[in-house]
């Protein structure tokens, strides 16, 4: 409120004192100059004629309890005395502010009620004083924020900027798998087979089933981690013999470890379902036990979930219904060789692309969106 | 207080509710507001709450320093921030208010980039204020969507050229306009002006002219204009803080060519509280004053700032002439220069009588770059002679003043029992 309006007030008003009553009941006595400072209260004394006394009190709006509003009061008090410098009066609010976050939210949200707006201003800056520079975990830890995205939801706005989050998920799979590789070098295991190739790509295929939603990268190291098992093969020649009891332990394996661990959704899991799908002894003797339409059937779908992985990323966010398939696709060894062949091209493409920009962009990725 | 006490208590009570969710969205679009733009972003990431808080904040603001891009200023080094713009704009929802884009590289904003997209956008947004600033001086086309942006209430726009479109029916609510190192070769500004009914700040920083510029407006109430100009006419009546500073640079344009028309500026105000005519404003204007040629007296003229010879007799007349239109002024400041005229006028300031009351309210004079020449010293004598109120009179003489003009100085009869002589 500006002084001539207080001027013209005062003189008819006649008034030192005014009435206010908090939404809990409780009424104070306010000096008028210092209640006049907010502009509801000043209105509802011009226009209405209340706060005059106890029984007409002003009835405050319900966001202002009586802690927020005795700090008001002594920021009116301060404020409207004239002739304050800038230098006091910043110095006033600084010292102002310094309250705890919870008041001060409160006290924000009072002002607001109040259309107090320079105590408004004042308090929405404090607030993102506090926001800034602060990790989301320190942000929900000040403001008992609820953590309530999932992992999925985290990742999926930031989505929509660029390559970026797939970039940075395709390298945390590199480093996962570069890692893998050189262990299975140092074992030297002489029991990868043909149909491990393939049961590879399937057990990828599940993780990503599984939820981690950062395609290109989990195709991308998927064909990545095609190309290294050719080294490998190359290395160490498969065994006829032993083929059929690996054939059967990886199709079967895979439900149990995907029943497991469906609840993470992040890549990372992968390399440890491997290891234990690798283990050609486990459940080897398990039969599926589908009967051939049934198989028909899923080869469909599968074939149908393949080209939704090469498609665009919205359309593969009906996790709902990819989680359904995937059980099935434990189930059955065909498919394999269906997704590993049609996206081989394609896969090795992304490769090329993808991994020629990986390390600018990744190094910038963490300054250019949020602590993601 | 008991009621301390149980506030206390309650609070503890609630200590772990979520509260700054439950703002008011104004409060929050506030909050957002204040950080940048790249922190609000990180807010998604918060809680359900706040998933899309940020897509619908009503400030954007965009700095192209705040993004790691290295020192090369190569086209695909921008990408990222060209993208990072896209985003946020593709998935902001609501109006978008203010749109300041701070771009280091000019290309960003040339013909057919990114600029034109966003403006258009903006403009069907409802934007009301506009500022897009960058580091190089390099001229960039303002997009013509830009004109159609009818909500805009503040434009800052730096190195850009433009056009009226053909269609265009002004910006009704604009009330500031700020041109910073624009370059003119046509009257677009003062068409610009004319089609704007309620602007009232127009700032030209770093003016560089080629054109005949002429501003007629009755609303402007702030006027500031620097630069390099060909030629210069202003008719702004309601003005009441103007600040002219006209440099000549002879390489743009031939120094006998430059002409602003001060006394057509001068006679047209009526509300004038203080203004500022420094570099070369004086000087090509001063021809055009002749004493009792100002029609109206200036009552509410308090402070003039200029930058004068006033040893140059058309100077120190038009000098006077203005000091003669305004009754009530306060402050004087003087910023001296010697232009380089033969032919000093010793005794002008001698010769104004003293009975005409030429500084009866003047509160301060402040002469700067003070030489101690005999016109220095006229003017100074009469005004300390001739200022009954004068309380400080500041002379800032850059160690160029000699024992005896000082003995000179300190010797003049001031008028003023309060007056006080400062030399810096």
């Amino acid at each position: 409120m500006s002084e001539s309006e207080l001027a013209v007030i005062k003189p008819e008003a006649l008034k030192t004192y005014i009435w206010l009553q908090c939404f809990d009941g409780s009424i104070q006595q306010v000096e008028d100059e210092v209640a006049m400072f907010c502009p509801m209260i000043c209105r509802e004394i011009v226009k209405n004629g209340t706060g005059s006394s106890k029984n007409h009190a002003i009835s405050l709006p319900e966001r202002v309890n009586p802690a927020s509003l005795s700090l008001i009061l002594d920021y009116c008090r301060f404020h409207q005395v004239p002739g304050r410098s800038n230098k006091e009066r910043k110095s006033f609010d600084e010292k102002f502010v310094r309250i705890d976050t919870e008041r001060l939210c409160e006290l924000t949200s009072a002002a607001d009620s109040l259309q107090l707006k320079p105590l408004v201003d004042l308090t929405s800056r404090a607030l993102a004083r506090i926001i800034e520079g602060k990790t989301p975990e320190e942000i929900r830890d000040i403001f008992h924020l609820p953590d309530d995205l999932t992992e999925e939801e985290k990742l999926e706005p930031l989505k929509n900027i660029n390559d970026d989050p797939r970039i940075r998920l395709l390298n945390r799979l590199y480093a996962k798998k570069r890692k893998e590789l050189q262990e299975r070098q140092k074992l030297k295991d002489v029991q990868v087979q043909e149909e491990q190739k393939d049961e590879r790509s399937l057990d990828e295929l599940l993780c990503f089933i599984n939820g981690d939603g950062g395609s290109g990268g989990g195709k991308a190291a998927k064909s990545k981690k095609k190309n290294k098992r050719r080294k490998d093969q190359a290395k160490n020649p498969p065994k006829a013999d032993s083929e059929p009891v690996n054939k059967e332990g990886a199709v079967c394996v895979v439900p149990r470890k995907v029943d497991n661990c469906n609840i993470s959704r992040l890549p990372c899991q992968s390399p440890d379902i491997q290891d234990d799908v690798e283990d050609p002894f486990e459940d080897a003797d398990l039969d599926d036990g589908l009967d051939p339409a049934m198989k028909e059937e899923l080869d469909r779908e599968v074939e149908d979930f393949a080209r939704r992985l090469n498609s665009v990323w919205p359309e593969r966010m009906h996790l709902e219904q990819d989680r359904r398939i995937e059980s099935h696709i434990g189930g059955n060894g065909s498919l394999q060789r269906f997704t590993g062949s049609e996206d081989g091209k394609q896969r090795r493409f992304v490769d090329v692309e993808l991994g020629r920009e990986l390390k600018t962009k990744l190094a910038t990725w963490h300054l250019s969106v949020g602590n993601a | 207080m008991d009621r301390g006490g149980s506030q206390k208590k309650r609070h503890k009570a609630v200590a772990n509710v979520d509260i700054i969710s439950n703002l008011p969205d104004v409060i929050k679009d506030k909050i957002l507001c204040c950080l940048p733009i790249k922190e609000v972003l990180g807010t998604c990431l918060l809680s359900r709450k706040w998933r899309y808080t940020w897509a619908s904040m009503t400030e954007l603001t965009f700095r192209e320093d705040d993004f790691d891009l290295g020192s090369s200023i190569e086209e695909g080094e921008t990408k990222k921030f060209v993208n990072f713009i896209n985003m946020v704009l593709s998935l902001h929802n609501g109006p978008i208010l203010k749109f300041e884009l701070n771009a280091r590289r000019v290309h960003l904003l040339s013909a057919g980039g990114h600029i034109h997209r966003w403006m258009l956008m903006l403009s069907r947004n409802g934007v009301k204020e506009i500022q897009i600033r960058t580091k190089i001086w390099r001229n960039h086309k303002i997009p013509s969507s830009f004109f159609s942006c009818e909500e805009l209430e503040y434009a800052c726009l730096q190195g850009c050229i433009f056009q009226l479109p053909p269609l265009f029916t002004g910006f009704k609510r604009i009330h500031t306009l700020h041109f910073i190192d624009f370059c003119a070769t046509e009257n677009n500004i003062g068409e610009l002006v004319a089609s704007s009914p309620n602007l009232e700040k127009l700032i030209l920083s770093r003016l560089l002219s080629f054109a005949d510029i002429s501003i007629h407006s009755t609303k402007l109430k702030i006027l500031r204009v620097d630069g390099m100009f060909k030629h210069l006419s202003l008719v702004t009546p309601h003005v009441s803080s103007a600040v002219i500073n006209l440099q000549v640079n002879t390489g743009y344009v031939p120094r006998a060519g430059c002409n602003f028309n001060l006394s057509q500026f001068i006679g047209s105000l009526l509300d004038i509280e203080n203004i500022s005519l420094l570099g070369h404003a004086f000087e090509c204007a001063a021809h055009g004053i002749l004493p009792g040629k100002l029609p109206r007296l200036l009552n509410r003229l308090t402070e003039i700032t200029l930058e004068i010879d006033l040893g140059n007799m058309k100077e120190a007349n038009a000098a006077h002439c203005l000091f003669q239109v305004a009754p009530n002024l306060r402050r004087v400041e003087l910023q001296l220069i010697y232009r380089g005229y033969a032919a000093p006028t010793s005794n002008f300031w001698d010769s104004i009588d003293h009975q005409a009351g030429l500084f009866n309210n003047l509160d301060t004079v402040i002469l700067s770059n003070f030489a101690g020449s005999c016109a220095e010293s006229g003017f100074l004598k009469l005004l300390l002679e001739d200022a009954p109120v004068l309380r400080i009179a500041q002379i800032k003489d850059n160690n160029k003043l000699d024992k005896e003009s000082l003995k000179r100085l300190l010797k003049m009869r001031r008028a003023s029992k309060d007056a006080e002589v400062i030399l810096l």
